[in-house]
């Protein structure tokens, strides 16, 4: 029992992610963005959270998917990572899931790309398989290929 | 009026759509300073002016020099802060490096000591005419006589938040106590007039110099003579054919405020 491990999860292009749930500060729907012009593609812009500035990095565009198609907004999901608090925005919110280890592989030789860099296990599940996300590599753009 | 006549389009420098078009034919210009150089910044629209914290941008915008920061705003939107130096080094208007060298040997030798200084004019005691450089100047504002407050002698205001001092000038350049200009501010006060302040601010704190009148803001080569130098004033020299007393505003409120911004900013550098 005490090996288990929660994660929140969410989806993104389809695909099924994972946050442990303890570098989830919250999750909220879609909020207002400020721009920022220049900045990285990957950074959608600054979110006014209860006064706190924080930065929103789109996910699809992190993991090189396409945009999420017109007329359909991100939730985001804050995390705590050691440059502060981040938004990760994504498709849709799942369940929060206990997952034992005993389910868990390493990322199979054949995942290729930047998700490659990102997802650092996987969970199997009955119906599906969960990709657990790297928070810190997801919040840094200094892998992401140029 | 923009020097060199350099004009910078904000829409341009950020690659953002759209804009530029206005609907009434004017177009909307802040003039900016970085270093010695003046520019104009094109923008869509001038909305207001507002006191703010500037937020630093996290690492994720490493390397992006054209903002200094965020802020949060009064209706809770995200406001960008534009760093004016980053700005006018992508749009060429300085060169980098350089620029910071030039503000420090800037205004002095530069042409042969005819640098040409922009200098707001105003009146004190009815008939003295005196000038500060406009750098130094914060803003202007206009306070009612009676909103105008004592602090022990001190007269104060409140201001964006803060407890501002007020100096007369008038009666801090003849040396006379602040407990004078305070009784002179009650008549006024009485009369309903309207008091005339320079802001002025160092070290994140402000002081409010009050005048007579502000007269005018001109661009000119000033040749300063220590004629006539008393406390608070630098010497005189003539604007637009008039005598006119360069006032040390800096001298001046270390003098008679000590405890106030000129020290703290002392201790902060």
């Amino acid at each position: 029992m005490s090996d288990e491990r929660q994660f929140c999860t969410f989806l993104v292009d389809g695909l099924y992610f994972g946050v442990e749930v303890r570098q989830v500060q919250e999750v909220i729907r879609y909020q207002e963005m400020t721009r920022v012009p220049l900045a990285d593609p990957v950074v959608r812009g600054l979110i006014n959270l209860r006064g706190q500035i924080v930065t929103a990095i789109d996910l699809r565009r992190r993991l090189d998917l396409g945009d999420l198609p017109e007329g359909s907004v991100p939730m985001n999901v804050v995390v705590r990572t050691a440059d502060g608090v981040l938004s990760l925005l994504v498709d849709e919110i799942g369940d929060v899931l206990d997952v034992s280890p005993e389910n868990y592989e390493r990322p199979p030789e054949t995942i290729s790309g930047v998700a490659r860099e990102l997802v650092t296990g996987i969970y199997k599940l009955k119906d599906r398989l969960l990709l657990v996300l790297d928070t810190e590599k997801a919040a840094s753009l200094s892998t992401k290929a140029a | 009026m923009v020097r060199g006549g350099q004009l910078v389009y904000l829409n341009k420098e950020l690659r953002t759509e759209g804009g530029g078009k206005p609907k009434d034919g004017a177009i909307n210009i802040v003039v900016l300073q970085a270093d010695e150089r003046q520019f104009g910044l094109v923008v869509d629209e001038i909305n207001d002016t507002e006191e703010i914290v500037v937020k630093p941008l996290g690492k994720l915008f490493k390397g992006l020099t054209t903002f200094a920061g965020a802020t949060i705003m009064g209706d809770g939107r995200v406001a960008l802060i534009l760093d004016v130096m980053g700005l006018a080094q992508k749009a060429n208007v300085i060169s980098e490096g350089k620029d910071r060298l030039s503000r420090e040997s800037g205004s002095a030798g530069k042409d042969g000591g005819t640098a040409k200084q922009t200098l707001l004019l105003f009146r004190i005691s009815g008939s003295r005419r005196m000038a500060i450089p406009l750098s130094l100047v914060a803003r202007l504002e206009e306070f009612p006589a009676d909103m105008i407050e004592l602090s022990g002698d001190q007269q104060v205001v409140q201001y964006r938040g803060q407890i501002m001092p007020l100096v007369s000038l008038a009666n801090a350049l003849r040396g006379e106590s602040a407990a004078t200009a305070a009784r002179n501010t009650e008549a006024e006060a009485e009369a309903g007039q309207t008091m005339q302040v320079i802001v002025y601010t160092a070290g994140g704190r402000s002081v409010g110099l009050l005048v007579d009148r502000i007269v005018d803001v001109v661009e000119e080569a000033i040749a300063v003579q220590r004629t006539n130098v008393a406390r608070g004033v630098l010497g005189s020299a003539v604007i637009e054919n008039k005598v006119t007393e360069m006032l040390d505003v800096e001298g001046l409120i270390r003098d008679i405020l000590p405890d106030s911004i000129a020290t703290s900013a002392v201790k902060a550098a």
